[in-house]
C-alpha cells in the first residue's frame, strides 16, 4: 500500500483564521472569541473546517501534480484545530481503478486512486479523516501500478 | 426548535445566489491555507466548499436563523463531501443552488443534544454547466431547552 508524501502545517496561525474568515466573510464568533470558546467547553478558538480541509488537499495536489486531480473528497471532523496546533495531513492509496470513459477530464489520466486521508495534530489527535478519489498522472500511476504488481522481494 | 419542525425543512430550496472567484481573495485564502496560487486560473479544490458556501442564497446569519439557532452558539462544520465535475476558474462568476438534504437529531455523552443539518449546494457555470458539488454537514449544539 502506497504512502502519499505528508504535508506538515508548522503552526495554526490566528492571523490566517482570520484572514479565511474575512474571504469567506465568516461572521462566527468561534474562530476569534476566546471567552465563548471557554464558555463552550472547547480547548482553543477553532480553525476554520474548509481550512484543515485545504491541508490535505495540499498534500494531493503536491503528491499529483495538479489542483485538478481531486475528483472527489469526502471528510469527516473528529475533533478542531486551533492556533498553536502542529498539524500533519496523512494519506494512503488503498486502491488504483482504470477511469470510466469521460470520468478522466481533460487531463488524459486513466488510473483513479483511492486513498484514505486524515489529518492529526501534534502525532496524535485526528482532526479528521475521510477518503479521497485522485486521476494520477501517466507516470506516477505507472510507477503504483508496477510496484503493485512486482512481486515480493522475499 | 423542535425536531418536527427542523424536519419539516428538509427539501427547502435556497434562493439562487453567485460567486464570483476573485483573484485577490483566493491569493489571500491559498495563503492562508499554506498553499499555492496555480498556474492557468483554475482555483484552489478547497474552493469547491467556498464558493457555493459563501455564494449560497443565505448569508450564514439566515441559515442560523432558519434552523433554529444562534450566531454564538457554537455551530461547527461537521462533514464534507465535494464531488469535481469540471475545473472551478478564477474570475468566473458561478451560480449557486442547493436545498436543505436532511437533518438528524443525536445525543452524546459530552455534547448532549446537537442537530445534524446537511445543505446540498451545486456550484454551476453561466452556461448551466455543472461544476463542483458540495454536500456539507453543520453541527448544532442544542440546549435542553432548545432541543424540546
Amino acid at each position: 500500500m502506497t504512502t502519499i508524501p505528508p504535508f506538515v502545517v508548522p503552526e495554526v496561525r490566528i492571523e490566517d483564521i482570520v484572514a479565511v474568515m474575512d474571504v469567506m466573510g465568516d461572521m462566527n464568533p468561534v474562530h476569534v472569541d476566546e471567552e465563548l470558546v471557554a464558555e463552550l467547553g472547547l480547548r482553543g478558538r477553532v480553525n476554520q473546517g474548509p481550512a484543515n480541509i485545504a491541508y490535505v488537499m495540499n498534500m494531493l495536489i503536491a503528491w499529483a501534480g495538479s489542483p485538478q486531480a481531486i475528483r472527489r473528497i469526502q471528510m469527516r471532523f473528529h475533533s478542531i484545530s486551533c492556533p498553536g496546533d502542529r498539524l500533519e495531513a496523512r494519506g494512503k492509496v488503498v486502491e488504483l481503478r482504470e477511469t470510466k470513459n469521460g470520468e478522466s477530464s481533460n487531463l488524459g489520466n486513466r488510473i483513479m486512486a483511492h486513498c484514505d486521508v486524515e489529518l492529526v495534530r501534534d502525532g496524535g489527535e485526528i482532526i479528521l479523516q475521510g477518503q479521497a478519489e485522485v486521476l494520477l498522472p501517466a507516470s506516477l500511476a505507472t510507477s503504483l501500478t508496477t510496484s503493485a504488481e512486482a512481486p515480493d522481494a522475499d | 426548535m423542535n425536531f418536527s419542525d427542523l424536519e419539516a425543512l428538509v427539501g427547502t430550496e435556497l434562493p439562487d445566489g453567485s460567486y464570483l472567484i476573485e483573484p485577490e481573495a483566493h491569493a489571500k485564502a491559498v495563503g492562508a491555507v499554506h498553499a499555492e496560487d496555480y498556474a492557468f486560473g483554475v482555483a484552489h479544490p478547497v474552493y469547491a466548499h467556498v464558493a457555493p458556501h459563501c455564494g449560497m442564497g443565505w448569508n450564514l446569519p439566515e441559515f442560523f436563523d432558519m434552523v433554529g439557532a444562534d450566531m454564538d452558539s457554537g455551530v461547527l462544520f461537521g462533514e464534507g463531501d465535494l464531488t469535481y465535475h469540471q475545473p472551478m476558474l478564477i474570475g468566473v462568476d458561478y451560480l449557486v443552488r442547493g436545498h436543505i438534504a436532511s437533518v438528524e437529531r443525536k445525543r452524546g455523552s459530552r455534547a448532549g443534544v446537537f442537530d445534524l443539518v446537511t445543505l446540498h449546494l451545486e456550484l454551476v457555470d453561466p452556461d448551466n454547466i455543472l461544476i463542483v458539488v458540495s454536500d456539507e454537514t453543520y453541527v448544532f449544539p442544542r440546549t435542553a431547552e432548545a432541543a424540546s
